[in-house]
């Protein structure tokens, strides 16, 4: 069966889904951080799949890069974020916060 | 031989995306999510995308090194667990334990949340299936196409942007890590 625009739009959908389902079940600092960048994945997937079947344009090519800077910042940041929570609070659990204040 | 390679790279994808989604172990999900990236860079390969699939291979080494190199720090964080064990002087001896919260009873908590797992289910389960039983123009990807010097040429300006924009948090990520911060018995009182 040859590979057509729907097998990736398929695979994007599911990343979708299932990076929403982490990022809101997610009781720790990390998953939120890894659920964030599943949604900024899928994204980037859908980009490159409509790119890649209608011919290669430079200008895909940008939008992504961008996109890929933006998530790696919002990991970057949200990763300092939770770490300086970490020093205060002794905890990366969300749940214990308001046990500890 | 690019139809099977697509599936590799998919069942790598949903399965590494499986595991992350319902594993209790937090260490076990940041391993998962390596995989993902290593299978999300395969099919931007397959999608002649090249060159944003080295840069991901290149940021996922780059991330991996400096977890290695600064593992001590980030350990502790993910796993709140310090990392030297006192009793026999080794590195990572609670490499297989659980890292998961425990209940007042000890049980492991269950991430799985039945409610939000068919909410979304169902949310991703009709995308998918509008989206993909769109009639879309059928036209296979055309491997002996590709402009990448135009991306260093006409669209220099984005691409010096956006290394300005990466170059400009270096220096800020340095400002807020050095920042003092109060305690946590500091401000309780």
């Amino acid at each position: 069966m040859e590979t057509g625009i729907n097998h990736f739009i398929f695979i994007s959908a599911l990343l979708f889904g299932i990076g929403l389902y982490v990022l809101l079940t997610a009781k720790e600092a990390v998953r939120v951080i890894i659920g964030l960048s599943m949604l900024f994945t899928s994204s980037i997937l859908n980009i490159a799949a409509f790119a890649g079947f209608w011919n290669f344009n430079p200008e895909s090519q940008i939008i992504i890069f961008v996109i890929a800077v933006v998530c790696l910042l919002n990991i970057i940041t949200g990763v300092i974020l939770f770490f300086r929570h970490y020093k205060v609070y002794k905890t990366n659990i969300f749940d214990e916060v308001s046990s500890v204040e | 031989m690019h139809d099977i390679l697509f599936y590799i790279f998919a069942a790598i994808i949903l399965t590494s995306i499986l595991f992350i989604a319902f594993t209790l172990n937090i260490k076990s999900s940041i391993k998962g999510f390596a995989y993902f990236i290593a299978g999300f860079s395969g099919v931007l390969l397959l999608l002649n995308s090249q060159l944003l699939s080295l840069i991901i291979v290149l940021v996922l080494l780059t991330v991996m090194f400096a977890g290695v190199l600064c593992k001590e720090v980030i350990y502790k964080f993910i796993t709140e667990k310090p990392v030297r064990d006192e009793r026999e002087d080794t590195y990572f001896t609670e490499l297989n334990s659980e890292t998961s919260q425990k209940n007042e009873q000890g049980k492991p908590v269950k991430n799985a949340n039945i409610i939000s797992l068919l909410v979304i289910s169902l949310l991703s389960g009709i995308m998918a299936s509008v989206l993909g039983a769109a009639r879309w123009q059928m036209i296979s990807i055309e491997y002996s196409v590709n402009s990448f010097g135009m991306i260093f040429t006409k669209y220099l300006p984005f691409i010096l942007a956006i290394s300005l924009l990466l170059s400009a948090m270096i220096p800020v990520i340095f400002r807020i890590v050095k920042l003092k911060v109060p305690s946590g018995s500091e401000i309780k009182s």
